[in-house]
């Protein structure tokens, strides 16, 4: 410690030495006194610093005029929000007008195959510089999106570390294909998959990131075509910049807690309950023959404090003259989940070069990035059955009647599991072992020519790759519960899947402008290759004594592959940048379908109509200085039908290769070979979309924002639908037949309610009001069709909690009535008898029209520095949204029947609430009185920071910063968490037991130099 | 340099241009994915093909047995075996069930509707798909030259005809498939005398025509005496199906089955172990059996399902005790507590030492009738649906083998090896014996019919009939064929299955039974999603 701090002395006297050697030599000052002012007069508030000295500066009056003192000869930096810096000699008196930063409408936006100046742009399209995105910790680039971008609903994961986020732009447009977004990197369209890990996005490393962009309509995505439906997010990653090498180090260090969790009776609770409940019976002596005397608490069990760290470092300039952009960056990450046995490293590798050759005219782009990706995944039914499972049973055992590996769990007198009884949460987590890791690369190189004598036209060839690699394995220990309820001694699966996706991709770019026209017009083709290929080997030692070879399972490899290919064109025409208009048009292949539906073409239009840049605003004396209305529609498609359907076109004969499904033939056994449906007329699904917009900036931009409205339809909707028996190898085929419409309006304001030049204030908010209806689901279509039963069961046997029907949101809950007493109590096994024929049966069901899809979603940020302190918060939320509370159901009586099975179960204290004892009936598990108000308001994080510079000549930066994440929520749910994820991939709102997502308390410390 | 940058371009466009629109005729990758005509150009891939029809009786999915390769919301219980023996048995009185599931609910109380349940849809479906694959594969194969095409052509059109069959019985007037309906226009119906037209002609065919039937296969193959069994049993119900009697039809089928290399198995129990396809005895009197394996052929239907589906942990222990297995064995792999036999049922067995709340199986089974395989461990007499301890619980089938192996604690595979009897001898004796009682006026003393049902009572240790009525036989064949899917055509056949005067325990839903069932639910409905997707079909009276 003392070494250190010697050091740090002996660079500090220099420094201190040199400031009094330099007040001696500058002694020399001037006071300037000076008006700034612009078109219209004083600018109030502009920021005068001396040049090179920061630190010396002031602002203007309320009469745009400033007072200084600098020495002489030095040069006054005059900044305003919305102008062109100005730089002026010092002297006693000066005048300087401030000139409108055109630059600032000029800033550029990525967008598919191209890029478009902000001020030109037609379409529907927000776009986010990831440095305005200023969060506590952030492993994935899903969460920086969360909350930011009006119209896109981000449902983060649950607490596993390898769950992945689902995002919706503009709520679903499908029903069974991808309902996910294009994820566009660097110009290399992915996979709807994550190739091993949770997402497309989780393959970047987030501090990689410069920008995202975000195209809504179809006017902007309809240039993506049949992948285009539901929206497309491009991301692009940092280059070099700069002249000489410069660092970035990040690091941050998080720990995580469950913030709640479920309230179970503890094992005294338990015991008294019963003795209570069960007083006089002869079910009381059942029940305490299989109880024990422990107080155990599974939930303390299964939890822990997590702990997870980011580190990052890049390197990054400008090399060779200035000819070689650079950047080069590693990251790392490991991210613990409050569930034990849950974790996930990631490895983020990736290196970018940006040269340039003649005198600018080819300029190369070459990026290279890799990860390293190692999870491993817990077991999330322990979640439910550290509910469940008996609190008067000690957590670990020896006696064989009664655990299996250690672990205490119901066994029957035979000694095998008892599977109808719940499973020790412990040994759920702890005898399996199910993990996997990950290579992935990905990169690609763009090579942009400007032809030589006629710069006007710029061809770009881009060639991309993306490579993954995955292996894994899933094991259940040898002679645990779970490999004896498994029916197997032990079981140990291994696989591995390999991904690629080729790209190559070539458009040329004219882009001129003749006095007030200007043009822009842009051709190309793209061709894509997916492949995928799958390896499984299993191996069972379920039989004593027999050679473990017999029972090696390796099923065949599993490869898939598609192609698409596209031709594509876009025409950008603006008339003295008051009136733009933009068409374009994509035709696409897939060979996902029959060579008679293969093409489809996807045509765009939109206007635009700079207001703001018309005479009579721009010279009248008005706040205005932007407003622009935006007009569009678009035809977009989705082809992504799911990797389960990549050949659904044709007849197709499979031989099977299972072990486990052979036919006794002769002397032996043999497999079989199949044909399997198929239906010859499957196409993708095509999404229709108008779009009305309006941008606006007052006040030099100081309140800005936009209003979109939107409506789309999409056709040929897959479903699942019933074909007439005797004419297909199966009842029901993946058809197109259906109609969806969703429509909403969407916002975004910007308030910069502090601009000074050591304080800054900023406010965004941003909110979607959104309905989606089922317009047409079948072939012929029937009036009293019910519609399409869905939805994950409330009870042990098949059921459906909700319907797809025609004129309502998807997944529209479908449930019974409950019926309450004078006092608001809910009667149990009473439900109201609707269609009054005397008794409660499927026909007392009704359509409740409410669904989990929120009505209105929003977030909202804040920014707020002063001199070298930062301070920042990010929340989001949703209204209108209701979820089915099955865990609530689960609890809701304290009936059991278990001991009559060899088991018993605990029970939640909520079933004391409800005083119900009686055996839930069919029709009461799916009441009701179980979907609740799934409004929520989140506040994702606060954050504060503070950043050193000026350590000596050291010309670094370093920001120390400390966040909470997730810190409160505030919602009328009574379940764990409002914000529910997929069940089995479907977003129908029954809340199972979720992993509980954790608070995180963060440190944060940034190096730049 | 322009030139050369220009022409690069226009190269390298025009080639990836060319190349690449031809990939989009993309081919399945697998080696295991083929099309029909590199499926069948081997007898081998004939054979799989033909395996494949064989596993539509008793797979879910050519995968494994979580997985089903039609439509369903439970892949378990969506196989052919399971929910035949369902609609069979549990409609009428010899399989209750106390599971909520609404397929048994509405079996249970003859509520069915035309909106499919679990068990109509596994049936109907399982049984248009298999007919929908034959098809498929007669066409695929017809005018092949491959030696031995002929027979497997035979045994695919016998599979054909069973499904069809089942149809009939179950479903009276089912849409009628051919070659012409595979992707491509609406099947018709043809009445329920038009499908049993066509099946005797089909089924002489397979006995006598170009393209016949084996007169003996490689167990569970079938042979010529399937299709000759399977027309005995048409004729014998030919009344319930066309309205015209073929009473001596009947005789003459199942005499020329009696006459065939089949014999019966000496010791009745073995025909339900998990060994009955590698036991000869048990073998020779299997006619059309559906295999199934432990390892090799997985079903959470078929034998499993009954295997496990009926007892609870006590009388699982009762009867392994009772056959003298160790201390704390189970008779049953998984005990599923579902499946009961009302006391109604049971008392034609004529138990001996009968006894209710003891802590054995409850009846002296040395002195009762061999077939008998019953417990009522901690039961009640009267069968309540609501209660799982009521009733008896059977164990017919079961996880022993006939060695004296019990495959339920050494061994940890769920599944059952026990082979699903379609149709054996013993059938074709009773079929006999009921034809010539029928003909001689509802009593038969004739030599050949008593000899039949003696050597069937002899097998079950009980007493010769010097006469037999056809009451009498149909007691008998609730003795001899229990669980084995007879039942609800054997109660139709006799008028009994409506009558307010043969009651059992929630017969229409009722407690006690007593009540007249809608002549319409002699058959099921056809599933409403077809009746909407198909125009040309008529829904059957009454649904």
């Amino acid at each position: 410690m003392k070494q250190v701090n010697l050091r740090i002395y002996r660079m500090i006297l220099p420094l201190i030495l040199g400031l009094f050697l330099s007040v001696g030599v500058y002694a020399q000052n001037v006071t300037v006194k000076g008006h700034v002012k612009d078109a219209l007069g004083g600018v109030i508030g502009a920021s005068v610093v001396e040049k090179g000295n920061t630190t010396n500066g002031t602002i203007t009056d309320l009469d745009g005029n400033f007072s200084l003192s600098v020495p002489k000869g030095a040069t006054l930096v005059v900044s305003f929000i919305g102008y062109k810096t100005q730089e002026v000699a010092a002297a006693p008196s000066v005048v300087v007008t401030l000139q409108e930063d055109s630059e600032l409408l000029d800033e550029v936006v990525v967008i598919g195959y191209g890029v478009a100046k902000k001020n030109d742009m037609t379409g529907s399209v927000t776009a986010i510089k990831a440095e305005e995105i200023n969060r506590g910790a952030i492993s994935s680039p899903d969460q920086m999106l969360q909350g930011k971008v009006p119209g896109l609903l981000v449902t983060p994961a649950s607490g596993d570390p390898t769950g992945k986020a689902t995002i919706r732009i503009r709520g679903a447009a499908s029903l069974n294909a991808s309902n996910d977004p294009l994820i566009v990197i660097d110009g290399i369209p992915m996979t709807g998959d994550g190739a091993g890990m949770g997402n497309p996005l989780a393959s970047v490393n987030p501090n990689d990131i410069e920008s995202y962009t975000v195209l809504k309509d179809a006017s902007a995505t309809a240039i993506y075509g049949s992948r285009a439906s539901n929206g497309v997010i491009i991301i692009t990653t940092k280059k070099g910049t700069g002249d000489k090498m410069k660092v970035s180090y990040s690091s941050s260090y998080s720990l995580k807690q469950n913030s709640s969790t479920l309230d179970v009776m503890t094992g005294d609770q338990y015991r008294s309950y019963v003795a209570e409940a069960y007083a006089g019976t002869d079910r009381l002596a059942k029940i305490q023959a299989l109880m024990g005397d422990a107080n155990t608490d599974w939930q303390d069990l299964i939890y822990r404090t997590a702990f997870s760290t980011d580190q990052n470092v890049s390197l990054y300039g400008n090399t060779v003259n200035g000819k070689l952009p650079y950047r080069a960056s590693i990251g790392y990450n490991y991210d613990e989940a409050t569930l034990k046995v849950g974790d996930n490293q990631r490895v983020n590798m990736s290196i970018s070069l940006s040269p340039k050759f003649f005198q600018d005219h080819l300029s190369l782009n070459l990026n290279a990035k890799g990860v390293y990706n190692k999870a491993n995944y817990p077991n999330s039914g322990a979640v439910g059955s550290a509910m469940d499972f008996t609190p008067t049973l000690s957590p670990y055992s020896d006696d064989p009647a009664s655990s299996c590996n250690g672990y205490t769990n119901w066994l029957s007198t035979d000694g095998s599991a008892n599977t109808m009884a719940s499973i020790n949460p412990l040994s759920q987590l702890y005898d399996p072992n199910n993990s996997n890791s990950t290579w992935r690369s990905m990169g690609n190189a763009q090579i942009d020519y400007k032809i030589h004598g006629f710069e006007e036209l710029r061809l770009n060839l881009n060639l991309g790759y993306d490579f993954a690699r995955t292996t894994g394995h899933e094991y259940n220990t040898l002679g645990s519960i779970l490999a004896k309820r498994n029916g197997s001694e032990d079981y140990n699966k291994q696989y591995a899947t390999q991904n690629s996706n080729l790209l190559l991709e070539f458009y040329g770019n004219y882009n001129k402008e003749f006095g007030v026209h200007h043009l822009d017009v842009m051709a190309g083709y793209s061709w894509q290759h997916f492949y995928k290929k799958y390896d499984e080997s299993k191996y069972y030692n379920n039989e004593i004594g027999v050679s473990p070879d017999n029972l090696y399972v390796m099923n065949p490899t599993d490869r898939k592959e598609y192609y698409l290919v596209s031709f594509f064109g876009r025409f950008n025409y603006s008339l003295d940048s008051r009136y733009l208009f933009t068409f374009s048009l994509r035709d696409d292949a897939s060979s996902r379908f029959h060579k008679d539906n293969r093409w489809g073409l996807f045509p765009s239009a939109a206007l635009a109509w700079n207001v703001a840049e018309e005479s009579f605003l721009k010279e009248a004396d008005t706040p205005i200085s932007s407003l622009k209305l935006r007009l569009g529609w678009g035809k977009t498609g989705q082809q992504d039908i799911g990797d389960d359907h990549l050949y659904d076109y044709m007849a197709k004969y499979t031989q099977s290769s299972s072990l486990t499904t052979m036919i006794p033939w002769g002397d032996g056994y043999i497999n079989t070979l199949a044909p399997g449906a198929y239906n010859k007329n499957i196409k993708w699904e095509t999404t229709e979309t108008w779009n009305i917009g309006l941008d606006f900036g007052f006040l030099n931009g100081r309140i800005n924002g936009s209003v979109d409205a939107y409506l789309r339809k999409t056709y040929d909707l897959l479903n699942y639908v019933t074909v007439p028996m005797g004419t297909n190898f199966s009842n029901r085929v993946f058809s197109n037949v259906g109609d969806m419409e969703n429509k909403g309006l969407e916002f975004s304001l910007n308030f910069i309610p502090i601009e000074k030049q050591d304080m800054r204030w900023t406010i965004n908010l941003n909110g979607t009001f959104q309905q989606t209806k089922i317009k047409k689901l079948n072939e012929f279509a029937d009036a009293n069709d019910l519609g399409t039963t869905t939805g994950t069961s409330m009870s042990s046997n098949d059921g459906y909690t909700s319907l797809l029907r025609v004129g309502y949101t998807p997944y529209t809950y479908y449930l019974y009535q409950q019926a309450y007493d004078e006092n608001g109590k809910p009667l149990e096994n009473v439900l109201v008898d609707r269609n009054g024929d005397g008794k409660i049966s499927s026909d007392d069901r009704y359509v409740t029209g409410k669904s989990i899809t929120p009505k209105f979603f929003f977030g909202i940020g804040s920014q707020f520095s002063y001199k070298k302190w930062d301070f920042g918060f990010n929340a989001h939320g949703s209204l209108g949204g209701y979820a089915l509370n099955k865990v609530a159901k689960n609890n809701a009586t304290s009936y059991s029947d278990d001991y009559g099975k060899g088991y018993i179960n605990n029970l939640s204290t909520y079933c004391l609430k409800t005083g119900w004892t009686e055996s839930l009936s069919e029709f009461q598990q799916y009441s009701d009185m179980f979907l609740e108000n799934a409004s929520f308001f989140r506040m994702d994080d606060i954050n504060v920071g503070y950043t050193f510079d000026k350590f000596a000549h050291w010309n670094g930066k370093i920001r120390v910063g400390a966040s909470v994440q997730n810190v409160f929520t505030i919602t009328k749910y009574s379940g764990l968490d409002p914000e529910l994820t997929p069940n089995d991939g479907k977003f129908d709102g029954v809340d199972s037991n979720l992993i509980p997502r954790p608070r995180l308390y963060t440190i944060r410390l940034n190096i730049n130099f | 340099m322009k030139k050369i940058i220009y022409s690069l371009a226009i190269a390298a466009s025009a080639l990836t241009f060319t190349s690449c629109l031809g990939d989009l005729d993309t081919l399945p990758l697998n080696e295991t994915d083929k099309t029909a005509s590199t499926s069948y150009n081997t007898l081998e891939g004939l054979e799989m093909g033909l395996a494949y029809i064989y596993g539509s009786y008793s797979l879910v999915s050519q995968n494994d047995a979580g997985s089903s390769d039609i439509s369903v919301s439970d892949a378990g219980q969506s196989e052919l075996v399971r929910q035949y023996v369902v609609l069979n048995e549990m409609s009428v009185d010899a399989l209750k069930c106390t599971w909520g599931d609404s397929y048994i609910t509405e079996t249970q109380n003859a509520s069915w509707t035309s909106a499919s349940n679990a068990a109509t849809v596994a049936v109907y479906t399982r049984c248009m798909v298999t007919i929908t694959r034959v098809n498929e594969y007669l066409a695929q194969t017809a005018g092949s030259s491959i030696s031995g095409v002929a027979q497997l052509r035979a045994e695919a059109r016998f599979l054909r005809a069973y499904a069809y069959w089942m149809l009939m019985d179950l479903y009276g007037n089912p849409p009628f498939a051919t070659e012409e309906n595979i992707s491509g226009g609406y099947p018709e119906q043809i009445g329920r005398d038009g499908v049993f037209n066509w099946l005797e002609k089909e089924l002489n065919d397979l006995l006598t025509g170009s393209e016949q039937l084996a007169s003996t296969a490689d167990y569970p193959r079938v042979s010529k005496g399937a299709a000759q069994a399977l027309l005995a049993r048409m004729f014998l119900n030919a009344e319930v199906y066309t309205g015209k009697a073929r009473l001596e039809d009947a005789k003459q089928a199942a005499a020329a089955v009696i006459g065939m290399n089949y014999s019966l198995c000496p010791v009745y129990e073995q025909l339900f172990l998990q060994d009955n396809s590698e036991n000869a005895n048990a073998r020779n009197e299997m006619i059309f059996a559906i295999a199934y394996d432990r390892d090799k052929t997985q079903s959470w239907g078929g034998t499993t399902h009954l295997v496990s589906g009926a007892l609870d942990d006590a009388n699982s222990k009762a009867v392994a005790a009772e056959l003298g297995f160790p201390e704390g064995s189970m008779i049953s792999r998984e005990r599923w507590n579902g499946y009961h036999v009302p006391d109604e049922y049971v008392s034609y067995f004529d138990l001996q030492g009968v006894e209710w709340g003891g802590s054995g199986i409850g009846y002296d089974r040395a002195a009762s009738d061999k077939r008998a395989f019953f417990s009522n461990v901690g039961c009640e007499q009267a069968f309540d649906k609501s209660k799982a301890e009521t009733g008896w619980r059977c164990w017919k089938y079961s996880s022993r083998d006939s060695q004296g192996k019990l495959y339920s604690t050494e061994d940890y595979t769920k599944f059952s090896s026990a082979d699903f009897p379609m149709i054996r001898l013993a059938e074709m004796y009773l079929i006999y014996a009921e034809a010539q009682a029928r003909i001689d006026g509802g009593t038969t003393t004739d030599a050949a019919a008593l000899g039949y049902i003696n050597a069937l009572r002899a097998r079950a240790g009980v007493a010769a009939q010097s006469y037999v009525d056809t009451d009498f036989i149909l007691a008998e064949r609730a003795r001899e064929l229990m669980w084995e899917g007879h039942r609800r055509t054997d109660l139709i056949r006799y008028g009994y299955f409506t009558s307010m005067q043969f009651p059992w325990p929630y017969k229409g839903g009722i407690p006690n039974g007593k009540v007249a069932i809608p002549s319409y639910r002699t058959v099921y409905p056809l599933l409403l999603s077809d009746i909407t997707s198909n125009p040309n079909l008529k829904q059957n009276t009454g649904y």
